[in-house]
């Protein structure tokens, strides 16, 4: 009968991890009920857990462990599945170790018919999970044993450390250009790159992605676009100067889709931002001379 | 409260019908629940037998908003329910996205008898879930479906509210 727990626990346990680690939009059951098979029958992934795992991560006695099944719900997904969304106001944050899983749970238990219970409920055994979830309590746990697939919170840590490109700004006319000629600004440089890291073992391909161009003309306020701008005559963001000298430069947020393993992608849950290198330039006034065409 | 005269004062004689003093009745209710599928009076007794009579209710409402694809009945009589408010969810996205259900009724195999404390009674119950799909409008699945799920077992836990007096989803677990 202890295997047989263990093994529902087990079951609970690497559904529920299934839950907490997939991505929002992935995650929802879409039926009333009984998803729990889909989940499973899918091969995602599957965490198993021994009982005395979930004694040491959920932190219950011993003896309590062939009563319940057990669960950890982060608060995003809980919001999530309330309300679609996750906010930052359901992110709680917990003391970081290095090489150590450390996040915020909801810990959720649901009872399993005991011995001389058989008879509650036509058609369930001893060990069946029955009833509702409760909620345990909630904090921090350490669930590096569980060797869960990265978090996407995880991964945005991953990914504001990547090298993105610095993307150099183009203008034009090259060289000075021209007062009253507005100055064309444009990027060329690749607006997408992938990478392929290794988080605790777990191959993550995070895909990033160009969302938003910040212009610093070094001549009043920045223009904010979401395109890299074009050359002439297809110019998209250009900038009418004072005569002088001028120094500009390009500030990209970036974006990006990650998987794990070759899952569906999920977002990246944040940006970050690269600063392109100045570029300097001279703008010239232009002055009218009357010259003799048969001189 | 009822206040009674002695006989000797005079009283003039009333020119309105006497209204009941009585305890208010089951018929003197608000209305709870979709005006045409309202929660049923005996639903609304604190006690053992008005909670399985809710969650009876409750199952039943959602076998009658699955095919209508409206969630907003589920949230008001579970306003605190997680699995609610997803599969509320559910059904708006569906609709929004033109989809819709076939099959996936609920059917209530048994229910243990409820366990009552203060404000809360806590169900535990077997349901039967029929095969069921999320189609599209050319009635293609859009996502693996599930097979007849014969007897799964179950919970809700449900809050007593004086306001409504009646019973409201606290949580709720199917399968």
């Amino acid at each position: 009968m202890r295997a047989r727990i263990q093994h529902l626990l087990a079951i609970t346990l690497a559904v529920c991890a299934l839950a907490l680690f997939a991505p929002v939009k992935a995650m929802a059951c879409p039926f009333d009920g009984g998803c729990s098979s889909v989940n499973l029958d899918a091969g995602a992934a599957t965490i198993e857990l021994s009982g005395e795992q979930a004694a040491r991560v959920v932190g219950v006695a011993s003896a309590e462990i062939p009563m319940f099944v057990y669960r950890l719900r982060q608060q995003c997904v809980v919001a999530a599945e309330l309300t679609g969304n996750c906010s930052p106001a359901s992110i709680r944050t917990c003391p970081q170790q290095p090489g150590r899983v450390i996040d915020y749970f909801f810990v959720q238990r649901r009872p399993v018919v005991q011995p001389g219970e058989a008879d509650v409920l036509d058609g369930f055994g001893v060990g069946d999970p029955i009833g509702d979830w409760e909620n345990l309590r909630e904090g921090c746990f350490d669930i590096t044993d569980l060797n869960p697939p990265p978090s996407p919170g995880e991964v945005f840590a991953y990914f504001q450390r990547l090298p993105l490109p610095r993307l150099e700004t183009r203008h034009q006319p090259p060289g000075n250009g021209l007062s009253g000629l507005p100055v064309i600004f444009y990027t060329d440089s690749p607006a997408t790159q992938t990478f392929t890291v290794d988080i605790r073992g777990f191959t993550v391909v995070i895909a990033a992605r160009a969302e938003q161009y910040t212009w610093h003309t070094g001549d009043g306020p920045p223009l904010v676009t979401t395109d890299p701008g074009r050359p002439y005559p297809d110019q998209t963001v250009e900038h009418e100067y004072e005569s002088g000298t001028h120094t500009a430069s390009l500030t990209v947020t970036w974006g990006a889709t990650f998987t794990v393993d070759g899952s569906a992608p999920a977002d990246v849950p944040g940006t970050t931002t690269t600063d392109g290198p100045p570029i300097t330039f001279d703008v010239l006034e232009a002055r009218p001379v009357l010259t003799d065409p048969y001189d | 409260m009822a206040l009674l005269s002695g006989c000797s004062d005079r009283q003039e004689a009333s020119t309105t019908l006497p209204t009941s003093a009585a305890a208010p009745t089951t018929e003197a209710l608000p209305l709870l629940g979709p005006p045409d599928f309202p929660v049923p009076p005996e639903a609304r007794t604190k006690d053992a037998a008005g909670a399985e009579a809710f969650l009876r209710y409750y199952t039943a409402l959602l076998n009658r908003q699955r095919p209508l694809l409206e969630g907003q009945p589920l949230r008001d009589l579970g306003p605190e329910c997680e699995d609610c408010w997803r599969i509320a969810k559910n059904y708006e996205e569906a609709k929004a996205a033109g989809q819709h259900y076939e099959g996936g009724e609920l059917t209530m195999n048994d229910v243990a008898d409820p366990d009552l404390n203060d404000e809360t009674a806590s169900l535990v119950f077997g349901v039967r879930q029929e095969a069921v799909d999320l189609v599209d409008h050319n009635g293609e699945p859009v996502v693996p479906g599930l097979e007849t799920q014969p007897n799964m077992g179950s919970g809700m836990t449900l809050n007593w509210s004086e306001d409504d007096h009646s019973w409201l989803v606290k949580s709720m677990t199917l399968g």
